[in-house]
């Protein structure tokens, strides 16, 4: 799955490019728990290992997170989908597209990738059944032409999980 | 002022008050006078405390305000560009912050970050009524909210009226230099050889612009019955050319367009009325050009001066 949106493949300005660097610089001394960056030297698309917390449905289980960044990050929202295979969880898509507010109407220019992270886990750990969204399978065909999370109109209805 | 000042003062009271409970005795709250006892970290056992001390405080209402004033800056770092809001004394590198009065958070380089925003948002063709939409700092200030990046609080135009000067007066020069955070570029751009080239370069273009050398942008030209293109483009630049040369060389102050005016004969351009006339007078010598290009820019243009 690597689906990107058109905007996220211009290349980073430069406001965007300072920012992540020194959101890098900030996780290598201080990494949200649980997740761990696969070093590239892409600074545009980021590559992150999650591990499940313990007591949780996902409990040891690895999954992994890809964020790209479009060129007028953090104004824009970065695009965060799970890589194959993606955790079964009511908002998360087989094709990896997450079901989360923040990542899109929600985005506000004072989020992190690290405070991402920390809403991506809360959301895993606070789910109570291992289950896809009920339209899994409809979203999931609608986009097969590789379109993007972020060019979904997305219904934020729960907020149990 | 002072009012302001001796009320922060009494709040910083109430702080130590708050956190040391019982042990803190206010003696005056204002100039403040006060004691706290401090004891080591035992977990309250008592009898593993050897020490403990009665800190006294004390502070004339000059020294009071002067130290809150020294340190009357936000700590941390703006929540956008992620660099520390204020920089350690004696460091050189400043850029502004504003605050939003509603909820005190603070932002540096507003200005360019609410331009960012409005790209993005005209990029995605996203509503732009719920927050600041526009790049037009009037604009602004009517509209009367957007949300605080941090806490989502509702901004009214007021809070950020403090700021609107600075928006107004060097927006562009804030985005500019502000996003260069290496001064290598400033080294760059006021060093000897650059000021130099710039001087040149603009003597230059005085000169240029005296001999009437520059292509203006182009002004509107309406089409209305009557006004034909001509045919012959690649001999209309050939004339254009060769006006220009005779320009150089005798050098009388006149517009490269004058020699085309007759084709665009609604360029409002007084200066050139005489010889536009003179042109229009002699319709039938625009046929010649085909066969005589470059007499006949000489004529439309600066022949006889």
């Amino acid at each position: 799955m690597t689906s990107t949106s058109a905007q996220s493949r211009k290349t980073l300005s430069k406001i965007a490019c300072n920012r992540l660097q020194k959101e890098l610089a900030e996780w290598q001394v201080n990494p949200p728990a649980g997740f761990k960056h696969k070093v590239t030297d892409n600074l545009q698309r980021w590559v992150i290992e999650v591990t499940g917390a313990s007591g949780t449905l996902y409990t040891g289980e690895l999954y992994q997170l890809q964020v790209d960044f479009p060129e007028h990050y953090p104004m824009e929202a970065p695009q965060v989908i799970f890589l194959p295979p993606a955790p079964a969880h009511p908002h998360i898509y087989s094709n990896g597209h997450i079901c989360l507010d923040i990542l899109y109407d929600s985005w506000s220019p004072a989020m992190t990738v690290s405070s991402i992270c920390i809403s991506i886990l809360s959301m895993l750990s606070s789910s109570t059944v291992k289950q896809r969204p009920v339209d899994n399978d409809r979203y999931v065909k609608n986009c097969r032409n590789g379109r993007s999370p972020k060019e979904t109109r997305w219904w934020f209805h729960d907020d149990k999980v | 002022m002072a009012i302001a000042a001796e009320e922060e003062v009494l709040l910083e009271v109430e702080a130590v008050e708050s956190v040391y409970g019982d042990d803190c005795r206010v003696v005056r709250r204002f100039p403040p006078h006060l004691h706290v006892h401090i004891r080591p970290r035992t977990a309250d056992d008592s009898s593993q405390q050897f020490v403990d001390v009665v800190l006294g405080i004390q502070l004339g209402d000059k020294e009071a305000v002067e130290i809150l004033s020294s340190m009357n800056h936000p700590d941390g770092n703006c929540p956008m560009c992620l660099n520390p809001l204020v920089h350690e004394v004696g460091h050189d590198l400043f850029l502004p912050f504003m605050k939003l009065m509603s909820c005190y958070h603070c932002f540096h380089r507003w200005w360019s970050w609410l331009q960012e925003q409005n790209e993005t948002r005209i990029e995605n063709g996203r509503d732009t009524s719920v927050s600041l939409g526009s790049s037009d700092v009037n604009d602004i200030i009517k509209q009367p909210v957007g949300n605080c990046p941090v806490c989502r609080k509702v901004f009214h135009a007021e809070d950020i009226r403090h700021v609107l000067d600075l928006l107004d007066t060097d927006h562009s020069q804030l985005t500019l230099e502000a996003t260069d955070l290496d001064s290598n570029a400033e080294e760059i751009l006021h060093n000897e050889r650059e000021n130099e080239r710039r001087e040149t370069f603009a003597a230059l273009l005085k000169k240029q612009e005296e001999n009437s050398g520059l292509f203006e942008p182009n002004k509107t030209v309406e089409l209305m019955p009557g006004i034909f293109l001509h045919e012959s483009t690649p001999l209309m630049t050939a004339s254009i050319a060769q006006s220009a040369c005779e320009q150089s060389e005798n050098s009388t102050g006149n517009s490269v367009t004058q020699s085309n005016s007759s084709q665009k004969p609604n360029v409002s351009d007084h200066r050139n009325s005489n010889t536009r006339r003179r042109n229009r007078a002699h319709p039938p010598r625009r046929k010649d050009v085909n066969s005589q290009s470059s007499r006949t820019a000489g004529d439309s243009g600066l022949g006889e001066r």
